[in-house]
């Protein structure tokens, strides 16, 4: 039965090599997505009987005559489920023309790092990736590529989304003036807390580095940061040379907007630095500010359970619409004030929750937590006691957790996600 | 379906370039009985769509096949040594089997094992030379509900390199297998050259046809058994190497009629088919049977095989060696599951085409699942395929799903469940997933055969088989390794000692370094310089080092310790090696 399996291993992996016509009939540049690879898979096969081109491989050559990417004829193209490679011939200025092409399509891109002797470009746009490899034959010459020069294409086709959640960046205004805020940090042998326009965004840390825009709601902000001994080695005091230095900087300009300490530290007590400084931006987020008191809240306990219950069930059942509901607003906010219109952020973040749905069966929730109130009660954050997290998910080896700052607006009985 | 008839070409092609001997062969008759149960229109459709296969196959096996035939430089010449009878190997082969394991798997209602050597040479079989054969043949299985078997095993095939089948789905334990290997004691050597083409030998005749620059062929009475090892020889008498060669019933140059005739035969059936030619299966099992007789390259009519040989360097002449009288001498060893059968309501997985079933260890049926595919077992009644983890009902004679985390099995029969995350306690609980100890544990390892739960503040504790927790007081780490009824311990100073495997702390915490025992002896490091200590801790050697390298080996495989780059070395007895 060996022999079998040798007779088996011979006959399937073959290349296909035609004497057809040498018109070009298959133009790769036309094709935009996997299933428009496999439709021209099936047209060669129809029109290439005699060649056996196999349109239900998921790894296959074909090396057809009449295969062109925009005119530059290819010589082999290697299709897969995860890319489509095309090679030029080695003839005919192939490399010199396919990167005209592509620069008439694409637009003129840098060369990109290569660790070989290649001359490589990237182009990445929301429906692919394209990577060319010029090989050069006639020797390291920049200004005009030899006539025998040719290239390898690289397509990767990405999988299109349509819900909004994934399109954010189609949305986000862009302005003349887009400050950024941040919060440097300069400290040695201290913990300490920051607490921004009442919202308690971290405790404990020693981070040194914090985004502010997610926080802010209006021109004027406060900022109060808490320092405190680090408790290393069991101290309860400061350090002899502690010290304390924190500065807000707008990084779209890197210039400082205001230094709030520069200090050493001493003695055991925590150590309060607040000030206030002009926190304008060009749009300000409606965000938790519409929200309503929840510290006199009864429900609050049940409503935090609800919601991250809702979350674990659309993750569950795969409904993308309501998945998109629960974070539009959250992630819109966030893209917005980060001034950010790069598509990949939002993919990214989608393809995040996407994960999460594909490798979870299960999630638990948290029913024993501490809550703490923001901004006068507007917003809300809570700590699990009885688990890890507010929501855990969980797959075979895999588990991921979800916590967020929520908040009610107005006229609603509901919580949302909003940070 | 496809896969059957695929198989007449290569059925066609084995027959005819191994023996050319008569039709009457058994692979060509099993196929043919395996098309029984095949419609004729679903021969046909499967003809249709392998001929063209076969096509492109016999295209690529015709220009594969020879070499060229070429005048080599005599600088380019490659020699090899004169045959002689080399039995130095044998004595090892024959010490190769103390410690063979094999690997059973089911499929399909059948055993598939694979053995393996487990000692220090490599765990495929020792190469032998020239004029030597091996041969196994296994004389008893040991199944392990006490069944041993003796009849109609000698052919089951011990293979070290692929899955073969065994027979019935049932757990062995163990088999004993006669391990014989053979070797020309007295040989003749006939000699053939262009001078002297032709040679008489033991009433057949051996005959040179041709020979041009590395190509030499000759033809030997089919009567005359295969020598043992050919070998060509230059002009000036040198024994040149080999680069290929090509044995046949078949005379050169006919080989591409042999495909071109299989194929014709081949698209004549095709063609008799879509014809509709045949009433039934049966008439075109018949016409098979038949018809095959027919066909000129089974009928090797003229009596001599034929030999081409090439060289790296130009052939004149040859010598062959006939065996004249052999030796054997063979052992008998015992091969051992890999992964025994443990307890006797233990059950397996075999997969079948449509289903998994679990057998028990009798081989019998016990519960089968349909759609589940890729089962393995974990331990104890857990399971799980890619994507999930599963308990074994075994009262409902169902998988239950979990979602967990992951499941754990352990070598004292628990089963450790981390139930949400990977950072959080195992749970314990039986084999029947029932809950057991008061304890959760944040890890659970295992040294030799003891199970140890740590908690998150280091707490050590050794488990029973029945999720008892003894603590061990002081350790904080527990090393990987047990050896010598020692396993190394720390403790929060980061201070080394021993425990027993009943946990004992048997050597107190007071090394700096110290290195798993071997043959009751190892090296640990106290007030600054190393010392070889026993079991009891009682110091044999002061090496006076405070560096220690590695671990070397001598050549049985045994421990010499290294100090200051080597220039200081002791045995595992803790004798110094002079330089």
């Amino acid at each position: 039965m060996k022999n079998l399996i040798i007779l088996l291993i011979l006959t399937i992996n073959f290349t296909f090599t035609s004497c057809g016509s040498d018109t070009l009939k298959y133009d790769f540049s036309k094709i935009k997505s996997l299933a428009e690879t496999k439709a021209l898979i099936a047209k060669m096969q129809l029109e290439n009987k005699d060649e056996k081109v196999d349109s239900t491989s998921n790894f296959q050559e074909i090396t057809l005559k009449g295969m062109h990417y925009a005119g530059v004829p290819v010589k082999s193209a290697l299709i897969t489920d995860n890319y489509t490679l095309l090679t030029t011939d080695t003839l005919n200025f192939s490399a010199k023309n396919l990167l005209e092409s592509l620069e008439a399509e694409k637009g003129l891109t840098n060369i990109a790092d290569s660790y070989s002797d290649d001359i490589d470009f990237f182009w990445k746009d929301e429906t692919e990736n394209k990577k060319l490899e010029i090989k050069l034959v006639n020797g390291k010459h920049l200004a005009a590529f030899g006539d025998k020069d040719y290239a390898e294409l690289t397509i990767n086709y990405k999988p299109t989304y349509t819900i909004p959640l994934a399109n954010l960046h189609k949305k986000i205004k862009t302005f003349e003036n887009q400050p950024k805020y941040i919060l440097n940090i300069r400290a040695y042998d201290c913990l300490y807390d920051i607490i921004l326009n009442d919202i308690i965004i971290t405790e404990s840390t020693n981070i040194t580095e914090f985004n502010l825009n997610n926080y802010i709601t209006g021109p004027n902000s406060s900022i109060k940061i808490i320092a405190k001994p680090s408790k290393s080695e069991g101290s309860k005091t400061f350090h002899e040379q502690s010290y304390f230095s924190a500065t807000i900087i707008n990084k779209s300009n890197n210039e400082p907007v205001q230094e709030i300490v520069k200090t050493a530290l001493n003695g055991s007590n925590s150590i309060v630095f607040d000030t206030e400084f002009n926190s304008i931006l060009p749009y300000y987020p409606i965000a938790w500010t519409d929200g309503a008191d929840l510290r006199n809240d009864k429900n609050l306990k049940k409503k935090v359970i609800a919601l991250y219950d809702k979350l674990g069930k659309a993750i569950l059942a795969k409904d993308k619409q309501a998945i998109n509901d629960i974070f539009y607003q959250k992630d819109f906010e966030m893209q917005q004030l980060d001034f950010d219109t790069n598509f990949e952020t939002a993919r990214n973040e989608w393809e995040a929750y996407l994960a999460i749905q594909t490798s979870s069966y299960k999630y638990t929730l948290a029913n024993d937590f501490e809550i703490e109130f923001n901004d006068g009660g507007k917003l809300i954050y809570t700590y699990a006691k009885d688990k890890s997290d507010m929501i855990i998910f969980t797959g075979k080896g895999y588990d991921d957790t979800l916590n967020h700052y929520l908040y009610q607006p107005k006229g609603s009985n509901e919580l949302k996600i909003i940070r | 379906m496809k896969k059957i008839f695929y198989i007449l070409p290569v059925v066609l092609i084995m027959v005819s370039c191994s023996k050319s001997q008569s039709i009457d062969n058994e692979e060509l008759d099993h196929f043919i009985s395996k098309l029984d149960d095949k419609s004729l229109e679903e021969i046909k459709e499967e003809m249709n769509s392998n001929v063209s296969q076969f096509e492109s196959f016999s295209k690529f096996f015709e220009s594969s096949f020879s070499n060229d035939i070429e005048i080599i430089n005599k600088e380019d010449e490659k020699y090899e040594e004169e045959f002689k009878i080399d039995t130095s190997g044998i004595g090892k082969a024959l010490h190769q089997f103390d410690n063979v394991e094999f690997t059973q798997t089911y499929e399909d209602y059948e055993s598939q094992l694979e053995f393996s050597k487990n000692n220090s040479d490599s765990s495929k079989l020792l190469d032998l030379g020239e004029g030597v054969s091996q041969r196994f043949t296994p004389n008893k299985i040991y199944y392990h509900d006490g069944e041993v078997r003796t009849d109609s095993i000698s052919n089951y095939d011990v293979d070290f390199t692929f899955d073969e089948s065994w027979g019935k789905t049932k757990p062995i334990d163990s088999i004993d297998i006669t391990y014989k290997v053979t070797y020309v004691k007295d040989y003749d050597v006939v000699e053939i050259s262009v001078d002297n083409p032709t040679a008489s030998y033991n009433g057949g005749e051996i005959s040179l046809v041709k020979a041009e620059g590395n190509y030499i062929y000759f033809t030997m009475s089919d009567t005359l058994s295969a020598p043992v090892r050919i070998q060509g020889y230059n002009e000036e008498g040198k024994v040149l190497d080999r680069s290929g060669y090509s044995n046949n019933g078949v005379a050169p140059g006919e080989m591409e009629s042999v495909f071109t005739e299989i194929l014709g035969y081949l698209k004549k059936l095709q063609e008799k088919l879509n014809d509709d030619d045949f009433e039934n299966t049966a008439e075109f099992q018949e016409y098979l049977k038949d018809n095959l007789s027919n066909l000129d390259f089974f009928n090797d009519n003229d009596g001599i095989f034929h030999r081409q040989y090439y060289y790296h360097g130009n052939v004149k002449s040859l010598k062959l060696y006939f065996e004249k009288d052999s030796e054997n001498r063979e052992i008998i060893f015992t091969a051992r599951n890999y992964k025994p059968f443990n307890e006797n309501d233990d059950l397996f997985v075999m997969e079948t085409e449509d289903a998994t079933v679990l057998l028990n260890n009798k081989g019998e049926q016990v519960i089968t699942l349909n759609g589940f595919d890729g089962l393995e077992n974990i331990g104890g009644n857990f399971y799980e395929d890619y994507n999930h983890f599963y308990y074994l009902n075994r009262t409902k004679k169902q998988l239950d799903t979990l979602l967990v985390y992951d499941i754990k099995a352990l070598s004292n029969g628990l089963i450790g469940i981390l139930p949400e995350q990977e950072n959080e306690h195992y749970t314990l609980v039986t084999s029947n997933n029932i809950p057991i100890g008061s304890k959760s544990f944040w890890l659970l390892q295992e040294v030799g055969n003891i199970v140890f739960g740590i908690t998150t503040d280091d707490k050590h504790y050794i488990l029973d088989e029945n999720a008892n927790s003894m603590l061990i007081p002081g350790v904080t780490k527990v090393y990987d390794k047990q050896s010598d009824d020692r396993i190394m311990v720390s403790n929060t100073d980061r201070k080394i000692g021993f425990i027993n495997s009943k946990g004992k702390l048997v050597i107190p915490f007071k090394y700096d370094d110290a290195k798993d025992f071997e043959d009751g002896l190892t090296a640990v490091k106290f007030n600054d310089t190393y010392k070889l200590i026993d079991i009891n801790a009682k110091v044999l050697v002061d090496t006076e080092e405070d560096y220690i390298n590695f671990f070397g080996e001598d050549d049985n495989n045994k421990r010499i310790y290294k100090f200051d780059y080597g220039k200081k070395s002791y045995n595992y007895k803790g004798e110094l090696i002079e330089k």
